[in-house]
């Protein structure tokens, strides 16, 4: 395996006195494409935080880029499942996607030419670029899906967390989104958590079967009963033909 | 004809001093209070600010009771409970109204208790509840200036935080922007704006102030900064024509500024309906 990005050894997470994560044990390396499936309240979620930094785990230890997870955020690009926001908030696509400029600008310092020139290439990325002085609350489904990846590619990021990015938008979109993932794993390694079987077995290097514990599996190896086994309800799964 | 008499009549007050002040009172006030209120009105916090200046009468009771400037009672005080509210609410596990709850009604009763205690009757404590625009006296419009250039340094240090703080606060989180801290300095600042209006409407209608311009300015904004010079303006007419009217018919001016950003508010809202834009 290439250099180790992300290394949790037996972590545990504990909210409420509920049990999210369970002595959970995963490395992930350089370059890797992992996808991340399980059934809802699985800690799927949960995890992204641990990586992230915004949830300490109750016990067990994670190592981002060889260091706690605070230290490596500037270099991770998150993309969360929703906006959790008003559709009224005044503020434009090229805003939003400035602020993933901001893991990189220290406290008090201005956006520059180079955050503005990173910004507009992101929205270029994912096709938004003729969006870009639209406010965010009127954009479609897709097109808020898209803001976010390019939010977090302004970042130039080396690791993307992306948390279901395709859970509220149409077929067709999916596509476009998957390719452009197809795109980004040539220069960054990405973590995705999701729902949609179809898109693990297509992009993904490797597939961790989340349901409170880890199973980690290759897309060939993944069978219609270890997918039953971590939802506990059977799943249809599409079986890995080798990137199309 | 009318028309004409009027305008002498304004020309002819203006030359009064104590107009003066408070015309440069409500300018200066509008700038504060378009800035702060913007955020107060997309971040939903205009319970909290609502619960700081009510906290704040505590400050008032106590700048009367050591027998100095009641503001330099309300500075401290302010921000004093600006802070006990954020902390209270962030890292103590108490729900945030109920912490706003005990604030507002703790310093309501600190200030009540003081003035008891202080010798003599307090005769113009009615004008800080219900605000006196025209008693500002031109000491106070020196402070009050500088704690609007401090409001904009600092809302201008710390634009793009604020921003991203207000909009997607776990993505500042992520991006390793200090939230706690920002949110503290966001209530501190809203203290102060308090202490601001504090002489215009008075501590029970500041929330007005802070919240009808804001939300009006935003139905004409694209972002955050194009709200704040709106939300300014719009604060601006409405001390302005309160004032007038209050001047016309003799009536509190506090209150009649409220009543002017009221109706403007009603107005905006149902002429919104009824235009089909939502």
């Amino acid at each position: 395996m290439n250099r180790e990005l992300v290394a949790l050894t037996d972590v545990s997470v504990v909210i409420g006195g509920t049990k999210i994560l369970e002595g959970l044990s995963m490395s992930i390396g350089e370059g890797e494409f992992v996808g991340i499936v399980g059934p809802n309240g699985g800690g799927k979620t949960t995890l992204l935080r641990v990586i992230l930094g915004l949830q300490k785990p109750t016990s067990g230890n994670v190592r981002v880029f060889g260091q706690d997870p605070v230290m490596s955020r500037k270099r991770i690009g998150y993309v969360p499942q929703h906006l959790i926001f008003d559709r009224d908030f005044p503020i434009t696509a090229g805003e939003t996607v400035l602020t993933g400029r901001l893991s990189r600008k220290g406290l008090f310092r201005r956006y520059g030419k180079e955050d503005r020139r990173e910004a507009e290439k992101a929205l270029e990325t994912v096709g938004l670029a003729g969006l870009k002085k639209r406010q965010v609350g009127d954009l479609s489904g897709g097109e808020l899906q898209r803001l976010l990846i390019a939010r977090a590619l302004a970042g130039q990021p080396e690791l993307l967390l992306l948390d279901e990015p395709t859970s509220s938008i149409d077929p067709e979109m999916k596509t476009t989104i998957y390719d452009l993932l197809d795109d980004l794993v040539e220069s960054m390694t990405i973590i995705m958590v999701t729902h949609d079987t179809g898109a693990i077995s297509r992009n993904v290097s490797r597939i961790a079967c989340l349901n409170c514990r880890v199973t980690m599996h290759e897309p060939e190896a993944v069978t219609n009963d270890m997918l039953s086994e971590t939802y506990r309800y059977p799943v249809d799964i599409v079986k890995h033909q080798g990137h199309v | 004809m009318k028309k004409r008499q009027t305008v002498a009549k304004m020309a002819e007050i203006l030359q009064y001093e104590f107009v003066q002040n408070a015309v440069a009172a409500a300018l200066l006030a509008s700038i504060a209070c378009g800035i702060i209120g913007t955020y107060v009105v997309v971040r939903k916090i205009g319970f909290i600010s609502g619960g700081i200046a009510h906290a704040a009468f505590g400050g008032i009771g106590i700048g009367y009771y050591l027998g100095v400037n009641p503001l330099f009672g309300l500075i401290p005080f302010s921000l004093f409970s600006a802070l006990g509210i954020g902390l209270l609410s962030k890292k103590a596990k108490v729900a945030e109204d109920t912490a706003i709850g005990a604030f507002w009604a703790a310093g309501m009763a600190v200030g009540v208790l003081f003035i008891g205690l202080a010798p003599g009757y307090a005769p113009n404590l009615f004008s800080y509840l219900f605000g006196n625009i025209l008693t500002v006296p031109r000491s106070d419009l020196f402070m009050i200036a500088a704690l609007d250039l401090f409001i904009v340094l600092v809302v201008f240090a710390c634009y793009k935080e604020f921003l991203v703080i207000s909009f997607d606060e776990e993505y500042a989180e992520a991006s390793g922007v200090p939230t706690t801290f920002l949110y503290l300095l966001q209530l501190c600042l809203i203290a102060l704006t308090v202490v601001v209006l504090v002489r215009v409407v008075g501590i029970v209608m500041v929330i007005a102030l802070l919240t009808i311009p804001p939300a009006i300015a935003r139905n004409f904004s694209r972002n955050l900064f194009v709200m704040m010079v709106l939300s300014s303006l719009f604060c601006a007419c409405f001390t302005l024509a309160g004032l007038w009217l209050s001047y016309v018919f003799d009536t509190a001016s506090g209150a009649m500024i409220i009543l002017v950003a009221a109706a403007a508010f009603t107005v905006v809202a149902v002429a919104k309906r009824f235009s089909g834009s939502t």
